[in-house]
């Protein structure tokens, strides 16, 4: 909201810099930006037209002699058609600046007749709209004189001011008043109201019938019969412009003006039609049609209030008045209403219509009840003042209730601790009475009655805190000793994410955070966890929220490929949602690692490891490993939805993941050309087996370690791991190590067989093993892979 | 030739040999293999008389402990491989590739904040991403048809359930399962339906700090701040504390720090102000307690929540948030 610094001069004549009262009213919760304007031009005067001839030359220009109050007169050349001899025109002299110092006024030869200078128009200047021709001005002053003298132009200085939802109180210049009134130390004025009222009761015009006192606990008004729209005064324009108010007529930029004044957002009708001569204040039915002034038909509900004319609804209440009972040109008889509103009413009543107007934003953050008529006879006086008229005799006041003062039992004790301050009764009292907060003392404890303008006073926090804003928040004493507790602690559920996140990035992935918002073609790729959808999405592309973290890891690969990226390494770690019926929210959220992998190798002069599954299945094992889950398994199961190819993961019996290769359909879908690798895995399993892991240190053996090879044929239906597993099963204790050295396939060999080579280590904890002893154990190895798997030894 | 003339021969032939050129393998072969020299002369052993075979083991396993020694300091002249001491040799190729991974920025900010906080004994918690309009709204005082709503646009999943606009549910969990004292910080992901641009997205990651105890003051608040903006930003960073309105505090701040970039003379990215608004905090407002039933009269807090984004983009300069979320690996590889 912008808050004109001469506008406050009327409350409160100002004594400190506005820079300074910027800063003062940040420092007291109202963020402010001050804005000061500044003319767009430098070095123009006030000339006169002494002689204008034609240009020999030109068909619109003129050669024109002004005389600027300088010792000799000066030769301009002029294209307006409206120059002429004898008028007052603003005059850019040689070496003057337009625009802001963007156009500079030089010396110049037009059609071949020199010219000294430039004569302006309005719009040159920024200061109107005028294109039509030169400003001429009517004025007294000596020639020469500075124009922006001449014009009287009073430098704008406005506060812009970004309002907390619980400042109401200052949505006005008044309340902004009340604050600078703080920190310069002194009281606000209050406006003098003076205007005469007919002998004619204002009952006599129209009666007033709240039937929603639950919406509309109170409801004034006035009629004011006789007046004549027309334009506002020039005064009211600016002051409105300046704050960013477009000026309508003479009632209406009245209304919008006291609103910006006293902070009460009122509204005026046209009397004529409300033809029942009975205003009342109801509730909506359901379904019932009204059309505002913005020319929308809106469908009501029953929590809408509405000020009819009989049955017959007239305005949204405190939103926005209806298209048919707003002012015309043709307006004689108003009626001003200034009515207290319940906030949460209009508040439910705008929202629902997505509607947010100054007059809702106000009743929302709740107004002051007793500023009701003061605006109003304010609004009158002004009425009456711009646009003539009769003011009908007296006030209708429908408050059946009277609202109770807020009162708030105040401990300085209490304060004190709280604020970790000191502060003695007197500075208590200053401060209280600087917030027109008026208190008794009784048993040490203040009474205070709180002002009506201060809604949001409710309770003794809510004056710790007004204590602490006037105190100043950077005055109160900083503590720097920290207290902890043993009982407080928690533990991190998501430790597990550091050593993960550690371990990929030193192996060369990059961390990825994607969008976790997405479609609905997206949460049908990967799982068959019912997804959880928003009701009011930005776009369809963001309407789910993820049930699997691959397809935010494949938009991003999408994405770098289309950058010309040829390699690369990416992982998440991130929420999935999805839904379950067992929980209050009825969806379920667990977090999972995605990793990809992009590209088949680096470029480069020696050949590098491709990044083929062998590639990709040893760096998770490192992975793991170095994350210490125990017992890793590689499983082919059944295929994982999305996948051409996939391995299962366990740590003993806990499903890690899945590691695999996407479908084509689905690399379409992402429009990923190049084949991908793709591990999708659930952070609270990892975490989970790394848990059971135990670790314990074992000393390293003392004699030497003997190695064996053994070279196999063998059919192709036997696995490497099938073979590994019974060669370490029949090895016993002392087989320490198998590898897997060599494979090759050969049709010589066979065309379902193939040629596996282990490496094998023997080592005993008690003495160094002999040929003999190995011989043995080799033997025995070899015996039982004959009986199971019929190997043939090479 | 005795045994013994045969030892002394073996020794000089190899030290003949290993004066010239030889092979190393085949070097190693021939005299130390399973039927090299020096096996060939322990099978000769057999033909001794009792009385010379003590004699001879022993010159004999003296005989191949010299070698073997002897042997073994050669292995280390062999394995230098003459390739990398040729003068041709061009040692500036490239040598094996190995990519480069990155921790994203918005964790390396966050792991550093957690860190600051967890020495100050804030342990750490969380909350849902997808959670009730109670603990996202109606227990931070944040009543419905309350205007404080339009602080934050949410994201509806359905009636009363929302994607959380804030990490301060995780406050109103925490309490519900912990009795008083707690002092933890609360990380994660948040949402906004905001329209995506170079200022905002639709979602972005908050800290949330709560500390509820006894007697704890204003005082602490701004102590435990301050001393987190000088770890953060280094001890010459000065702070201010504004008032504000968070629903859920009272009295309620926002801190700002002086101008990391311009040391508070002001630049275009405190836009001349000389300060950068970076923390929203207060004292937890009395209603919070009442909804967790910690009774206010008994226990005082304070709590604060910062933007991740936010830090990281001052920290970084990054300009545009969407960077963040896109993935563009030469944006990532930085980090």
């Amino acid at each position: 909201m912008k808050i004109s610094h001469n506008w406050i001069q009327d409350y409160i004549k100002t004594e400190l810099s506005p820079e300074v009262l910027e800063k003062g009213l940040t420092d007291l919760g109202l963020e402010c930006t001050l804005q000061k304007s500044s003319l767009s031009f430098t070095n123009v005067v006030l000339g006169k037209v002494l002689e204008c001839e034609s240009h020999p030359d030109s068909d619109h220009l003129s050669i024109c002699n002004v005389d600027v109050g300088d010792e000799s007169n000066y030769q301009i050349v002029c294209g307006a058609p409206n120059v002429e001899i004898d008028i007052f025109v603003p005059v850019a002299k040689v070496g003057a600046t337009l625009s802001n110092g963007e156009f500079k006024i030089k010396k110049a030869k037009l059609r071949g007749v020199k010219s000294f200078g430039m004569i302006c128009s309005g719009q040159e200047l920024q200061v109107n709209d005028d294109v039509d021709g030169i400003m001429i001005i009517d004025t007294n002053e000596p020639l020469g004189t500075p124009i922006e003298q001449v014009l009287n132009f009073n430098q704008s200085i406005v506060y812009d001011l970004d309002l907390t939802p619980n400042k109401g109180d200052c949505f006005g210049h008044l309340g902004v008043a009340r604050e600078i009134g703080i920190l310069e130390e002194k009281e606000i004025a209050k406006r003098k109201i003076n205007f005469k009222e007919s002998s004619k009761s204002v009952n006599d015009f129209v009666s007033i019938n709240v039937d929603a006192t639950d919406g509309c606990p109170r409801y004034t008004a006035r009629v004011i019969t006789g007046v004549k729209i027309g334009p506002s005064p020039q005064w009211l324009v600016e002051r409105l412009t300046e704050i960013g108010q477009k000026s309508i007529n003479n009632v209406v930029d009245a209304s919008n003006y006291v609103l910006m004044d006293t902070g009460h957002p009122m509204h005026t009708f046209d009397l004529e039609k409300i033809k029942s001569k009975q205003i009342k204040v109801r509730f909506a039915e359901k379904g019932e049609k009204f059309t505002l002034l913005d020319e929308t038909e809106q469908k009501l509900e029953e929590h809408h209030l509405l000020i009819c004319d009989g049955n017959n609804p007239l305005a949204l209440a405190g939103v926005m008045g209806g298209l048919e009972s707003g002012i015309t040109d043709e307006t004689t008889d108003i009626l001003i209403e200034s009515a207290y509103f319940t906030p949460t009413v209009i508040r439910k009543s705008a929202k629902t219509l997505d509607i947010s107007t100054e007059s809702s934003k106000r009743f929302e953050r709740d107004t002051d009840i007793e500023n009701i008529i003061p605006s109003m006879d304010y609004l009158t006086q002004l009425i009456v003042e711009l646009a003539g008229g009769e003011v009908a005799k007296g006030i209708i006041d429908v408050y059946p209730k009277p609202k109770q003062q807020l009162e708030v039992d105040f401990s300085l004790e209490k304060c004190n601790k709280f604020l970790g301050i000191s502060i003695d009764n007197d500075r208590l009292q200053q401060i209280f009475n600087s917030l027109e907060i008026q208190f008794e003392i009784k048993d040490s404890l203040y009474h205070c009655s709180i002002p009506t303008f201060r809604n949001d006073l409710e309770r003794e926090v809510d004056l710790f805190e007004e204590v602490a804003r006037i105190y100043g928040y950077n005055n109160l004493p900083v503590s720097n000793a920290f207290t902890g507790c043993y009982t407080s602690f928690i533990k991190d559920e998501h430790k597990t994410d550091s050593s993960i996140r550690s371990i990929l990035s030193s192996t060369g992935y990059l961390e990825h955070y994607s969008n976790s918002l997405i479609s609905v073609e997206q949460t049908l790729h990967f799982s068959d966890l019912l997804p959880v959808s928003v009701s009011n999405p930005l776009s369809s592309e963001m309407a789910y929220l993820r049930n699997s973290i691959i397809p935010g890891l494949l938009t991003a690969v999408s994405y770098n490929e289309k950058r010309q990226q040829k390699y690369f390494k990416l992982f998440e770690i991130g929420a999935i949602h999805y839904q379950a019926d067992s929980e209050e929210k009825g969806s379920h959220e667990d977090f999972n690692l995605g990793i990809v992998w992009f590209g088949k190798s680096q470029t480069h002069w020696r050949k590098t490891n491709e990044q083929d599954y062998y590639n990709v299945k040893g760096e998770l094992n490192h992975f793991f490993n170095k994350l210490d889950c125990p017992k890793l398994r590689f499983v082919k199961e059944e295929l994982e939805k999305g996948f051409e190819f996939s391995i299962t993961l366990y740590s003993g019996k806990l499903k890690l993941g899945v590691l695999g290769k996407l479908s084509k359909d689905i690399l379409k879908n992402f429009e990923i050309k190049t084949p991908i690798w793709v591990f999708s895995g659930s952070i609270e399993n990892i975490a989970q087996s790394i848990a059971t892991k135990k670790s314990k240190y074992r000393s390293p053996i003392l004699y030497p370690a003997i190695e064996r090879d053994i070279a196999l044929l063998v059919k192709k239906e036997f696995t490497s791991e099938q073979l590994s597993r019974t060669v370490k099963g029949s090895g016993g204790e002392l087989l320490k190590n198998v590898t897997l050295f060599d494979y090759f396939e050969k049709e010589e060999l066979g065309i379902d067989m193939k040629s596996l080579a282990f490496s094998l280590t023997f080592q005993s904890p008690e003495k160094t093993l002999t040929d003999n002893e190995i011989d043995k154990f080799v033997t025995k190895i070899l015996d039982k892979l004959v009986k199971q798997y019929q190997v043939v030894q090479r | 030739m005795s045994l013994f003339q045969s030892i002394e021969q073996i020794k000089e032939q190899f030290s003949k040999e290993i004066s010239g050129e030889f092979d190393f393998e085949q070097l190693k072969v021939k005299y130390l293999g399973r039927k090299g020299l020096v096996a060939g002369l322990f099978q000769q052993m057999g033909g001794l008389t009792s009385d010379e075979r003590p004699k001879a083991g022993k010159l004999l396993n003296e005989l191949k402990l010299e070698l073997t020694s002897e042997i073994e300091k050669l292995a280390v002249d062999s394995s230098v491989t003459d390739e990398s001491t040729a003068d041709s040799f061009d040692y500036t190729m490239p040598g094996d590739p190995q990519p480069v991974g990155a921790i994203h920025p918005l964790t390396q900010v966050l792991e550093e904040i957690k860190s600051i906080f967890n020495r100050l004994g804030f342990s750490v918690a969380y909350g849902p991403e997808v959670d009730t309009d109670f603990y996202n709204f109606e227990a931070l005082n944040i009543p419905k048809h309350h205007p404080a709503r339009d602080m934050q646009d949410t994201f509806y999943v359905k009636k009363d359930v929302v994607l959380r606009t804030h990490t301060s549910n995780s406050q109103i969990h925490n309490m519900l399962k912990h009795d008083p004292p707690v002092k933890i910080i609360a990380p994660g992901r948040v949402y906004r339906n905001e329209d995506i641009s170079v200022r905002s997205y639709c979602l972005f990651h908050q800290i949330e700090g709560l500390y509820v105890d006894k007697n704890v003051t204003m005082g602490d608040l701004k102590g435990v701040l301050d001393y987190f903006a000088k770890e953060l930003y280094g001890k010459d960073v000065k702070t201010r504390f504004r008032p504000s309105y968070f629903p859920f505090t009272e009295p309620s701040a926002e801190m700002d720090v002086s101008c990391i970039f311009c040391k508070g003379k002001g630049c275009n990215i405190c836009k001349y102000a000389g300060w950068l608004e970076i923390l929203g905090c207060g004292m937890v407002d009395p209603e919070v307690f009442k909804s967790v039933g910690y009774d206010p009269e008994k226990w005082t807090g304070y709590a604060f929540g910062l933007g991740i984004e936010r830090i990281a983009m001052l920290k970084y300069g990054v300009e545009d948030i969407r960077l963040f979320y896109e993935g563009d690996i030469r944006f990532l590889r930085q980090f």
